[in-house]
């Protein structure tokens, strides 16, 4: 099967008066239709600016995808113009952000931005778009609806105006949503509705997500598949499921011991020492291994994806078939019953 | 039984937002009403609420940043507020102290990291010239950081070292107690495991009493030993962490207790959600009787008219009816 | 196939200390940038060469600004006369240089009592707030609504020409800007988490003011007053353009500009070169401060 999206060897950079910043090193990944992928990592690992891409929208200058492809239904966005560009958001590919009050503009009410969609793109009357604008604040669980299309952005809360983003992202039915840090804003209760809300959205409309968070719980709960990206590159690919069980990356695996759990016995957390590289100058060969406790000579050396298990792929040394140490088992692993 | 180190009696704090032409005020926000806990020495407290509950200004009229609009705070059985305006003011000050939550705003941009953290040994006069140099590369040393760092300005580091540098100007002071206001939330994950890490050591070496105020109730679990959580202003439940963890009382505990995501697809999607509907009602016009219930999945119509009362049930402490009875 | 690679664990320890970013301090960073926008070193050269001629150039012209030589009266440019003669005979290259001495010293001096009134009135204005705060500001809000313009000329009539009399004239009007830049600055200074840690730490209200509120509000106010001088300039020429300026025989620009007026026909060049002295001051320093603003502004900080 061909997948919905496929992004090969893509890199960007970003031209700064300090020198060149290579925000994204060769990142290539594919998604099916439907999926949920998940793209975790720490600020600055160019998760965001793989999301950004996707949609054309790195600022150039001072940026550059300066390499790689990005193919959607056999088009490649990378090489798209502006105009191509405009028609691909919002009807093929759409975005929500952490932030929904600086996305949101604060001076026209939710209808107006919501029935905009539909007006422009699918040259319905006022009427028509009115009523699909509240099918669509309903679909996203907003109560009353009628009546929060005549009110402004600065009116709703921050849970309720993350669901109007959603409502517009969704609005031209796109096969595919990336939301970017969508909960990070919001409290636990209201990150716990808009989890639920966007795993139904998926199941019943078919909408592909690529979930980009810094929370390893929310992605946890949420995506089919998860790409760990440090200094950006991807370190490791793999189901959820054998990721947390089964982490093949000493960053990964530090990455999950760093994080407290509410079910596990309270013990010292395992952080990681150091800081992230600085992307002007990153480390020649592995970008971890400054960090990394399980550093060998051969780290001086980049090293490449490594299968690691069923489509589950990292890029350690340790994967080496030759290799004779062990990938580190996770500190905290036996969760007990609860 | 000894007097804990912290003693808060049935703070409030209200924040005028706006005034009559005569000055009168006309909305009030009672960000803080009628709270009251206690924090023993050598313990760590976490005060945990979603935005807006409160918990950040009670570590501000805490440590004396706000005058409580009522109720008093004890420190070691003295009134504080009463005692930074008197004459031992900065002897009582050099006590409490506090670590910011924005790493990025806490440090003034044009001061070396060494001036930032020597400016309390410079306000209460601990140390100068060759001791100072001498005590700021010691604290500098404890939070994990370099002696040449010291000549450096802020912006030159990292969220996480400029949270050290934080810590570092708390810890000059010669605190007793430290405030921690959020203070990995700014902060990568793995970079929170180091904060965290360091603020236990410290807690080790120095014999510091905290209060750590989050929203992350899984860090707040593994640094607290009791536990205290805020809903819209009041206190909603306080309890030993691990009683409070196995066994909420209260109905919000046991819904933000059920909304924490866990790292492991397994347990997760197996897991029962409570989901609360609707959001937090505004502190400007909370809702009459108990402040959860027009969420409260289990309310009742006592809990519409009445505002149920902290009780101790054992060494903890509920504000519900249904528990209270 | 390569070699077998070199499996041999290697220790890491020493590298976790963490390492900063390379150390720039504000200011050079800011110098930084301004060196890279063109029109701010431009206009910071010519501020520069204009100085550098007020202050030196009158030793080495052979002519004195106030020497009338009746028969040399409105010569046009020559080779003796650079900028040609006025109507009594004076050199006008030498009194368009002394000129600038005067246009500039009153610019830089009313620019400096601005900025003391203006970071006082403003620093005392926002430090303090609450009804202080309001009663001083809404001062500043009623003398915004008189024509400052008129109320110099006022002061100029009252108090009589001269180039001390519009230092005060014009020191004492314009700080208003200054006070509300200052006054936002503290305002939204003072609410930041370093001051409330220095707050906690005990510092006095004296330490909180030097330590973080001045040297963080530097930036904007350098801004203000960078503008703030061209706009003293232009309104000192206007006042001896009207004949409330410095009296005669010193001469700013404006005082030139005024009396070519009277053979401006016949002799245009003699409102020619004034007037492009003034332009150009006018642009370089607003270049400058444009720049600057750029430069100094936090939120343009990588």
């Amino acid at each position: 099967m061909q997948p919905l999206l496929s992004v090969e060897n893509l890199t960007v950079k970003f031209h700064t008066y300090a020198g060149t910043v290579q925000a994204i090193r060769s990142v290539s990944f594919t998604m099916n239709a439907g999926e949920i992928l998940g793209i975790v990592g720490e600020s600055g690992c160019g998760k965001s600016v793989t999301a950004s891409s996707l949609l054309g929208l790195i600022p150039t200058p001072p940026g550059e995808i300066a390499a790689g492809r990005i193919l959607f239904a056999g088009e490649d966005i990378a090489g798209m113009d502006e105009k191509a560009l405009c028609k691909l958001r919002g009807n093929a590919i759409s975005m929500i952000f952490q932030d929904p009050m600086t996305s949101l503009n604060p001076v026209l009410t939710v209808g107006r931005q919501l029935t905009e969609c539909f007006t422009t793109h699918q040259k319905l009357s006022r009427a028509e778009a009115a009523e699909r604008a509240v099918a669509m604040l309903r679909l996203v669980g907003i109560p009353a609806p009628e009546v929060r299309l005549g009110q402004y952005p600065h009116q709703l809360s921050g849970g309720m105006r993350q669901r109007v983003m959603i409502a517009m992202a969704l609005a031209m039915n796109p096969r595919i949503l990336i939301a970017d840090e969508p909960t990070t804003a919001l409290d636990v209760t209201i990150q716990a509705q808009i989890i639920d809300l966007m795993k139904k959205l998926n199941s019943e409309l078919g909408t592909a997500i690529i979930l980009i968070s810094h929370d390893l719980g929310v992605v946890a709960g949420l995506c089919e598949r998860v790409l760990v990206m440090y200094a950006g590159q991807v370190v490791e690919a793999a189901p959820v499921a054998a990721l947390y069980a089964r982490p093949r990356h000493p960053y990964t695996i530090g990455l999950l011991d760093s994080v407290p759990r509410l079910d596990a016995a309270r013990s010292r957390l395992t952080s990681i020492e150091g800081q992230p590289p600085d992307l002007l100058a990153p480390p020649p060969g592995c970008a971890f291994s400054p960090r990394c406790r399980y550093a060998m000579r051969v780290c001086e050396q980049a090293p490449p994806l490594f299968p690691a298990g069923e489509n589950h792929h990292s890029r350690c040394w340790l994967n080496h078939p030759a290799c004779p140490r062990t990938m580190p088992e996770r500190a905290v692993k036996e969760v007990p019953p609860a | 039984m000894s007097t804990p180190l912290i003693e808060v009696k049935n703070l409030s704090k209200f924040f005028v937002t706006a005034r009559t032409m005569l000055g009168r005020p006309r909305a009030t926000v009672k960000a803080v009403e009628d709270v009251s806990f206690t924090v023993e020495a050598g313990e760590t407290l976490g005060l945990v609420g979603e935005t807006g509950c409160g918990k950040s200004t009670v570590a501000r009229t805490l440590v004396g940043l706000y005058k409580p609009t009522a109720g008093e705070v004890l420190f070691r059985g003295k009134d504080v507020h009463a005692a930074f305006s008197g004459p031992e003011g900065n002897q009582y000050r050099r006590r409490i102290q506090m670590i910011f939550q924005d790493p990025y705003a806490s440090l003034n941009p044009r001061m070396t990291v060494g001036d930032i953290v020597g400016e309390p040994l410079d306000i209460h006069g601990l140390a100068a010239g060759n001791e100072r140099r001498e005590r700021i590369m010691h604290l500098l040393g404890q939070v994990g950081l370099s002696p040449e760092h010291a000549s450096r300005f802020p912006h030159e580091f990292s969220g996480g070292q400029r949270q050290r540098v934080g810590i570092a100007r708390a810890l000059a002071a010669g605190p007793e107690f430290l405030v921690c206001d959020e203070p990995i939330s700014a902060l990568d994950v793995s970079i929170q495991a180091q904060v965290v890490n360091l603020l236990q050591d410290l807690q080790t070496e120095y014999g510091l009493t905290y209060l750590f105020v989050a929203h992350d109730l899984s860090m707040i679990k593994h640094i607290s030993r009791r536990v205290a959580v805020m809903y819209l202003g009041t206190l909603a439940e306080v309890a030993p962490v691990d009683e409070l963890y196995a066994n909420p009382l209260h109905p919000y505990t046991q819904a933000l207790l059920s909304a924490i995501p866990i790292p492991d697809p397994l347990v997760e999607n197996g897991r029962r959600r409570i989901v609360l509907h609707g959001d937090v009602p505004s502190p400007l016009n909370p809702p009459p009787g108990c402040k959860f219930n027009t969420r409260c999945p289990r309310a009742f119509d006592r809990c519409r008219c009445e505002i149920p009362r902290l009780l101790a049930h054992g060494d903890r402490f509920v504000a519900c009816h249904l528990v209270n009875g | 196939m390569a070699a077998t690679p070199d499996f041999t664990p290697v220790n890491t320890a020493a590298a976790v200390a963490g390492t900063a970013r390379p150390a720039t301090t504000y200011w050079q960073d800011a110098w930084r940038r301004l060196k890279q926008n063109r029109l701010a070193m431009t206009g910071l050269a010519v501020i520069v060469f204009i100085a550098l001629m007020a202050a030196v150039g009158p030793f080495f012209s052979p002519y004195s600004y106030s020497d009338q030589v009746l028969a040399d009266a409105n010569q046009p440019p020559s080779a003796q006369h650079w900028f040609g003669t006025d109507n009594l005979g004076r050199d006008l290259f030498t009194r368009v240089l002394y000129g600038a001495r005067i246009s500039l010293s009153i610019g830089i001096v009313a620019s400096l009592i601005n900025l003391t009134i203006g970071v006082v009135y403003g620093g005392i204005s926002g430090y303090f707030g609450g009804r202080v705060d309001s009663v001083m500001m809404r001062l500043v809000d009623i003398l915004y609504g008189i024509p400052l313009l008129l109320f110099v000329i006022l002061l100029m009539v009252v108090l009589k020409p001269g180039l001390i009399n519009i230092f005060i004239a014009l020191g004492l009007v314009y700080w208003l800007g200054m006070a509300r830049i200052v006054r936002g600055q503290v305002l939204a200074i003072k609410e930041q988490e370093y001051v409330l840690a220095a707050r906690l730490a005990g510092a006095g209200s004296r330490r909180i003011i030097l330590r973080h509120l001045v040297p963080n509000s530097m930036g904007p106010i350098i801004v203000t007053l960078t503008l703030s001088i061209p706009e003293a300039i232009f309104t000192e020429a206007f006042l001896s353009f009207i004949g409330l300026g410095v009296s005669a025989p010193m001469a700013s620009w404006g005082v030139l500009a005024s009396e070519s007026l009277t053979g401006l026909r016949s002799y245009p060049f003699q409102l020619l070169y004034p007037a492009l002295a003034i332009s150009i001051t006018m642009l370089a320093f607003n270049f400058l401060g444009d720049g600057l603003r750029d430069a100094l502004d936090p939120r343009m900080r990588k």
